[in-house]
Formats: C-alpha cells, structure tokens, sequence
C-alpha cells in the first residue's frame, strides 16, 4: 500500500513534509507516471490538517512539474524517474545547489564525514539499489 | 365539523414548517466555528448572514400566507407545502457554511479522525473505490422519473369528477367548480414540489456521496492491511446506506403517497397520516443506521489504537 507520514513532532513544517514525502515516493518508483493522488480534502482529513497545505504542497509539485491536475481524474504524477535523455542541463545545476545547501548544513551541524557518508549511502541505497 | 385529520394537519404544519425553516440557521449558527484561516471565517460569516436574512424573509411571507390563508385557500395550501424551502436552505447555504467554519464536523462520530505526533494516509483514490457504479446510478433515476410522471399523468384526467365535500345543496356547480380548482392546484403544487424537491437531492446525492467517501481513514504508519480492509468495508456500507436511504427510498415512499394523493384525493387525510407514520418510521431507521456506523467506526478508531500502541513498544 502507498502510504505517506508526517510527524508532528518534527521542526521540518508540515508543508515541506509532504512535499519531501511526495518527492521521495515519485524518486523511488513507488508513485509512477499515472498515478492518481487522493482529492486535497481526503489526504487533509487523513493526515488531520489544514487543507490548504495540502492544496500548496500539491500546487508546488504541480509547477516542479512532478504532478498534473487532469479534469475528471484530479491531480495525478506525471513525473517518471525513467528517462532515456536524463536532467536537463538547468535541472542538474538545481539538484547541485541543493546537494551543495544540504552539504553545508550538515557541515554547520557539526556532522562528521562519516555520518555524512552514511546519510548518502543511505540515500544512494534507497533510490539506486 | 372540520375533519379531525385536516385540522391535526393544521396544527402540524403551523409547528413544522418554521421548525424547518429555522434548523439550517439554529444548526449553522451552534457549529463550534474551527475555520481553517481567515478568508474561511469571513466567508462563513458572509453565508451565515446569507442565510439568517433568507430564512426571515422566508417566514416572514409563511406567515403572511398563513394569515391569508383564511380568506385565500390557495395561500394556506401554499403555506402547507413551504417547508421545501428547507432544501435549498440547508444544501445551498447552511452546508456550505458549516464546512466553511469546520470542515470536519461529523467525522470524529465515534473516534477516527487524525491524532498524535506521527500521522500517516493511504495515497489511494477513494473516489475511485466509489460502490456506487453507473448502472446503479439508474435506479433512482428511473424510479424518480417515473414517479414524476404518475404525479403528471394525473394532469392529463379531468378534475372535480370524484365526491366532494362541497356544499351541493345551496349551488352544486359552483362547488364543484371550486373543488376542481383546488384539486387542480394541490396536483400542480405536488408536481412541482416532488419535482424540484427531489430532483435537487438527486442532483446533490453524487456531492454527498463524494464527501462520505473521504472522511478521515488515518492509519498507522505501517500501512495495516487489516485495517485498510476495515475502513473499506466500513465506508461501502456509509456510502450505499446513503445512496439507498436517500436516492431510492427516501423518493419511493413520498412520491408514491404523492401519487396517491393526487390520483385519490377524498382519501388525502389517510395519505397523510401513512405520510407521518412513513416518516417517523424512515427517520427512526436513519437513526439507527446512524448509530450502527457511530459503533462500527469507534471499534476501527480502537483497532487502530492497538496497532499504534504495538508500533510503538520498543523491540
């Protein structure tokens, strides 16, 4: 079963939450080109918050491009994680500048290099197996 | 002497048409108002004066109708028959309204809804999962049609041929004129009641149906099977209750007095009150249909809190 958590708990906003947790499942295959997501209200009534952040997540991954509103299916991926001609040139420059601020931040944290080695071995691991 | 039924009817409708006409106003206005942001709260204020403005303006030609009533018989049948106005009252602005102040009313019936620090959903379309197909879509279209047209059929027979209770000794012509005249005009009015009342609800039962289908089915971050088959099975029956209830027999008990009531009106006092005892008995299942999902969904929220707690406990 598909499923998507949030925590509460966590510092991260429940916003940025669901927009990682979308993107994730759409990198690891498990939401493939096609696929329908639940209407804004039944994901909102499900996780038990607002509907609107759940309307904002889905309206940002819509202009990244990764999810589409299609009349009479609702919001459904477009994304594929399968590509014969690979990123895009300014695509690869963003994944970069992100890899570089989540670099950084790990730096500043005062994680040592093999923690961060370990972060992406997992990462590499969980997408690229 | 007046017909003890008619008179009862009187009563009746001087006590239900208002009661009515005020629940859209009384059970929008007591909603605990939870809106989600700001621009819900001024819109749910907008619709509330919306509505309170149309519900007095609504009682107030009630009771002029009613007060004419004595001296204009069409006025007091008219009167009679204002408690549709319910309707669009509650489905046009009292809904919207509520929904608008808090989106969740109802749902938390016997627990369910979302709760604790780690919230997780099934990305699956429920509206996909809908028991209600196209074909069954059929029946209470039919069934609505086709009562629609016995109530017309009546139309198409000449008025005022029955017994009458008019008052023949003095002028027998002229009473039975006018009794053909109040029948014609109790048929019409039937006609477009049953008409507009019901097609409305048939019109806004997909709504509704889409709303049942995503109440809140929090689940354990483990994704359950167990208890996505509880939900599922859970809500097949709130959907097909509903679209039974109100699609099918909702429309096949009050169109069909309808229809009697039209076709063999000396006997309308007897319709009447199969008419109350009908509604009193569909309203009683309601209740208790009511009741029944209220137990089923509190023992899911109680298997869902197990499941929880045995996520959670350590090795």
């Amino acid at each position: 079963m598909r499923m998507l958590a949030i925590s509460l708990s966590s510092p991260v906003p429940i916003h940025d939450q669901l927009v990682a947790g979308l993107r994730g499942l759409i990198a690891a295959g498990t939401l493939a080109k096609g696929d329908e997501l639940p209407p804004v209200r039944q994901l909102a009534a499900d996780l038990g918050i607002n509907l609107n952040t759940v309307a904002r997540a889905y309206r940002e991954l819509t202009d990244d491009g990764l999810l589409a509103s299609v009349r009479g299916r609702g919001t459904i991926v477009i994304a594929t994680v399968e590509r014969s001609s690979g990123p895009k040139a300014e695509e690869r420059k963003r994944i970069e500048t992100g890899i570089a601020a989540a670099f950084n931040d790990a730096k500043i944290a005062g994680l040592s290099r093999e923690s961060v080695e370990s972060i992406v071995h997992r990462q590499l691991d969980r997408l690229w197996e | 002497m007046a017909d003890p039924f008619i008179t009862l009817g009187r009563v009746l409708m001087l006590v239900l048409v208002p009661t009515m006409l005020l629940f859209p106003m009384v059970f929008a206005a007591l909603v605990p108002n939870r809106a989600a942001d700001d621009s819900a709260r001024i819109k749910a204020r907008g619709l509330l004066l919306v509505l309170a403005i149309s519900t007095a303006v609504l009682l107030a030609i009630w009771l002029g109708l009613v007060l004419t009533g004595a001296r204009f018989p069409g006025a007091m049948m008219i009167a009679g028959f204002w408690w549709t106005w319910f309707f669009p009252l509650w489905f046009l602005l009292a809904m919207p309204a509520i929904v608008e102040k808090n989106p969740y009313l109802g749902w938390t019936a016997g627990g369910g809804s979302a709760s604790g620090e780690v919230r997780a959903a099934s990305l699956v379309n429920r509206e996909r999962q809908n028991p209600v197909t196209r074909v069954l879509w059929s029946v209470p279209v039919i069934l609505f049609v086709l009562l629609l047209a016995a109530i017309a059929a009546r139309g198409l027979m000449p008025f005022g041929v029955g017994p009458y209770p008019g008052d023949s000794a003095v002028n027998p012509e002229a009473a039975r004129v006018a009794y053909a005249d109040a029948e014609r005009s109790r048929w019409l009015l039937t006609l477009i009641v049953f008409g507009s009342v019901f097609g409305f609800l048939l019109a806004m039962l997909p709504r509704s149906l889409r709303r049942t289908l995503a109440e809140p089915e929090p689940m354990d971050a483990a994704g359950s099977v167990e208890l996505a088959y509880l939900y599922q099975r859970q809500r097949r029956k709130r959907v097909l209750g509903l679209f039974w209830s109100c699609g099918t027999v909702l429309p096949l008990v009050i169109g069909t007095l309808s229809v009697l009531q039209v076709w063999f009106p000396s006997e309308r006092s007897i319709w009447g009150l199969v008419g109350a005892i009908g509604g009193s008995l569909l309203g009683l299942g309601g209740a208790i249909f009511g009741t029944w999902m209220t137990i089923d969904r509190a023992k899911i929220a109680a298997g869902k809190a197990r499941v929880d707690q045995a996520s959670s406990v350590p090795g």
